[in-house]
Order: structure tokens, then sequence, then C-alpha cells
């Protein structure tokens, strides 16, 4: 599997083969010329999974969690760029507005009793009531600001890992998901968009089983 | 003079329960759903955005185009009559059905036969022309201020007090080949940033397939408000 990191929006386009190295960004159209690098993707390189990036939709700013738990905020983690977000004058995002924990190896986004609420996904889930699992490559909005969540990934053979990342990382669950709209495209990743037929909110979680790291 | 034309129209992924924005595209009035027309001799096309806060918007929307729909080339010339008769009308409607008090909305629109072109826009729906690489507005937003969102309007059909003025002075472009104009409601933009919007008309793919993916690509960020679009793609004379 190779994949192409659009440098225009962000999306990750994956590949099966190197030869068929698409020639846009399935998401924005951008054409991919030979100044845009591809990468290998592979479950060595992949890693095992140590943070998230947050990219901000707006101005492509981007936030690095790489610990199991942290706060977002104004005056916390992401403070340079989210005390920058400023709608009709005022700041719309809170001090202390979210927090992302690691659980069973995955990221849990929660409300911390923001002003303008967290919400996840297309659907917009609020996170106020409950944490929400964050899935790689999906959306969640701090407010009406859109981010772009990437999973981070340590390179496999120096991990060191902290310490939650290290206690799950014998249950780390491997999950499966289909584009339920007529394509059949499969991934281990979840999009929000099918790479392969472009339809949103297509993708459904076909199987779910411990994987052996 | 040829044109493709395609558009879209939907209720977004917010609050709404129903989709308030029309469009007219060449005679065909759309409240949900897509079209496409390719290499017509005329452009007739319009968005419409029914105010939320008020009353029956998306009639006030619908009403508005349904007007429009009887639009012939002979009278092109007068659009600013029309649509002043228009406004008159939909007052008098609103102000004799309770339900349909203060109903209000916006307009931008596109109007292209022989070697006519006009452009209409009243209150916050855009117009945007591609050309040479560039995604620019060539209309102006008309509200309090231009720099808050949600600011309220200073123009629009309807309404409670009612301020219609149809601006005929504003600059408007001549056609170039290969020229796309983008009509929309506000709430393409509040869902989409103008970088993704113009990488996606600026690609290779058909006129369809662009509108297509700018809908797909705001509901998989999701839009609060209703979202219209139609691009106009001028093929020439």
């Amino acid at each position: 599997m190779f994949q192409i990191i659009c440098p225009n929006c962000s999306n990750t386009n994956l590949f099966e083969k190197a030869e068929s190295r698409p020639a846009e960004c399935s998401f924005c159209f951008t054409t991919f010329d030979d100044t845009v690098v591809s990468e290998e993707v592979t479950d060595e390189s992949k890693g095992t999974l140590c943070g998230l990036k947050l990219i901000y939709q707006q101005n492509s700013g981007t936030i690095v969690i790489d610990g199991p738990y942290c706060i977002l905020g104004r005056e916390n983690t992401g403070s340079q760029l989210l005390s920058g977000i400023i709608v009709n004058g005022k700041n719309v995002i809170s001090r202390k507005h979210c927090s992302v924990k690691l659980v069973d190896g995955q990221y849990y986004l929660k409300d911390e009793g923001s002003l303008n609420g967290t919400f996840y996904g297309v659907n917009k889930i609020d996170c106020s009531k409950e944490p929400q699992r964050i899935e790689n490559n999906s959306i969640l909005f701090l407010g009406k600001e859109a981010f772009l969540v990437q999973y981070q990934y340590e390179e496999s053979g120096n991990a060191e890992m902290t310490g939650a990342v290290s206690e799950q990382a014998d249950a780390q669950i491997h999950r499966r998901y289909k584009c339920n709209e007529g394509c059949g495209f499969e991934s281990e990743t979840y999009y929000e968009i099918c790479p392969k037929c472009m339809t949103s909110n297509s993708m459904v979680e076909i199987s779910e089983t411990k994987k052996d790291l | 003079m040829k044109f493709n034309i395609s558009g879209f129209t939907n209720k977004g992924t917010g609050k709404y329960v129903s989709n308030e924005d029309n469009i007219l595209v060449n005679g065909a009035l759309i409240n949900e759903g897509e079209i496409l027309l390719t290499e017509n001799e005329k452009c007739l096309c319009f968005v419409s955005d029914g105010v939320g806060g008020n009353n029956a918007g998306g009639f006030a929307s619908a009403f508005v185009l349904s007007e429009l729909l009887k639009l012939v080339p002979e009278n092109f010339k007068d659009i600013s009559g029309i649509l002043y008769n228009t406004n008159s009308q939909l007052l008098a409607v609103s102000e004799s059905d309770n339900s349909k008090k203060g109903c209000a909305c916006t307009l931008s629109g596109m109007i292209a036969f022989d070697d006519f072109v006009d452009f209409i826009q009243v209150g916050d729906s855009e117009i945007w022309l591609l050309r040479n690489d560039m995604l620019l507005k060539i209309s102006s937003d008309e509200v309090s201020d231009e720099n808050k969102t949600n600011s309220p309007l200073i123009n629009y059909f309807g309404g409670n007090n009612n301020i219609l003025k149809i601006n005929t002075d504003w600059v408007k472009p001549e056609l170039l080949k290969n020229d796309i104009f983008l009509l929309c409601s506000d709430g393409l933009f509040k869902s989409l940033n103008i970088k993704i919007v113009k990488s996606i008309l600026t690609s290779s793919r058909s006129l369809y397939e662009k509108i297509i993916k700018i809908k797909e690509n705001c509901l998989a960020f999701g839009s609060d408000d209703n979202i219209s679009a139609v691009a106009v793609e001028f093929l020439g004379i």
C-alpha cells in the first residue's frame, strides 16, 4: 500500500501499487505532479500508534498530540493555534475546551465544559455527554471550527512508547472497513469519503479482531 | 453563446429539516437534487436562499424563482423591473397569510442569451468567477458587516421592513471562453474553504463531476446551513 498526503487539503490518498499512483487528490482534485511525493505504507512502516495530528481546515495549521492524554484549549495543548481562532472578534475556543485520551489503543474525544461545544464526525455527535472514539482521517469540530484528525505512528523497532500506549499494545484492535455503496472497497483505514467511489459516509466496519504486534 | 451548466441544492447536515434554498436552471426549478445541461445556448440560472430566521424562507425562495421561471428573452433587459414586481407580489402574499408573514430570501443569478449578459445579486447569495486559475468573488455581500458571520442582511426580497434594491451599478465581467461562474448560497463557503473549491473547479473533471464533488465535500465536512451551487461554464460563441 502507498499513500500521498495531498499538499492542498491534507487528505490521505491510498493506492495499492506504485504504478497505480493517482493523478489527483480524491478529495479536492488537486493534480499530483512529480514534486508530490508518495510513500509506501506497510504494517512495519506504520509502526505503533503514538499520537494524533489535528489539521485546522481554515489555514492548515496543525496541533500534534504525542501522549496518552491531553487537554486542548487556548491555555492548554494547541494554545498557539487555538487562541488565534477568532470569530466576530471573540475567541470561540475555550481555555480548556476538550480532552483527548488513549484507551485500549484508541483515542477518545470528550468535551470539557467548553462554551461552544465539541462535536465528532460528519454527523456532529456531541462529545459533552460521553467520549467519542476518534477514527483515523475523521473530522472533529471545536465549536464550528473543523479539524481533520490523522493518527501518528512511531517507527517500529525504535518505538519507546508512552505508558498507556505500551500497556495497550498487546491488545491493539485490528479493524477493517468496507464501502457499502456497491464499490466494495476495503481498507484498514476508515475514510469519511470512500477513496474508490468517492461516496461520503459509506464505510462500515466489517471485522474486529485482536492483532498481534 | 454556449454553456455547460450544472448545479445542486441540498438541505445540508445541520438543523434544517427541509431545504429553504431553491435553484432555477434554464426552466428547471429544483428544491433538492442535481442538474446537468450541456451545450445550452441560453443561460438563465438563479440561486435563492430562504432566510432561515424568518417565517417560510423556503416559500419565499420558491416564490421568487417561480416568477423568474416566466422570464422570456424579450424581457431579459427589464429584469430589474420584474424583480421589483416579484417582490411586491411576495409582500402581498406574506401580508395576507400569517403563516408566511415576514418571509424573505436572497438571490444570485446569471442571464446570458445572444449578446446579452447580466448578473443579479440581492443579499448574501454569492457569484464567483474562475478565470486563469484564479477564483474571484465578483459579488459583494449585502450585509451590515461583511467581516462578521451571520451579520444582518441589508437587502432582500420580502421581509418585515422591506428595502429591496436591485443594484445595476456593480462591475460585471465580460465572458471569456472557459470562464466558470459559480452562483451559490452563503452555506457553501461556510462549509468548504476557497482553496478546496478552487482546486475542484480547476481540475480536468467534467462540470457535473466538479459540482457533485463540491456537494459531497460539503456534506462530508458537515453543513449547518442549506447549500446550493450552480456552475456555468462558458464554452464560447
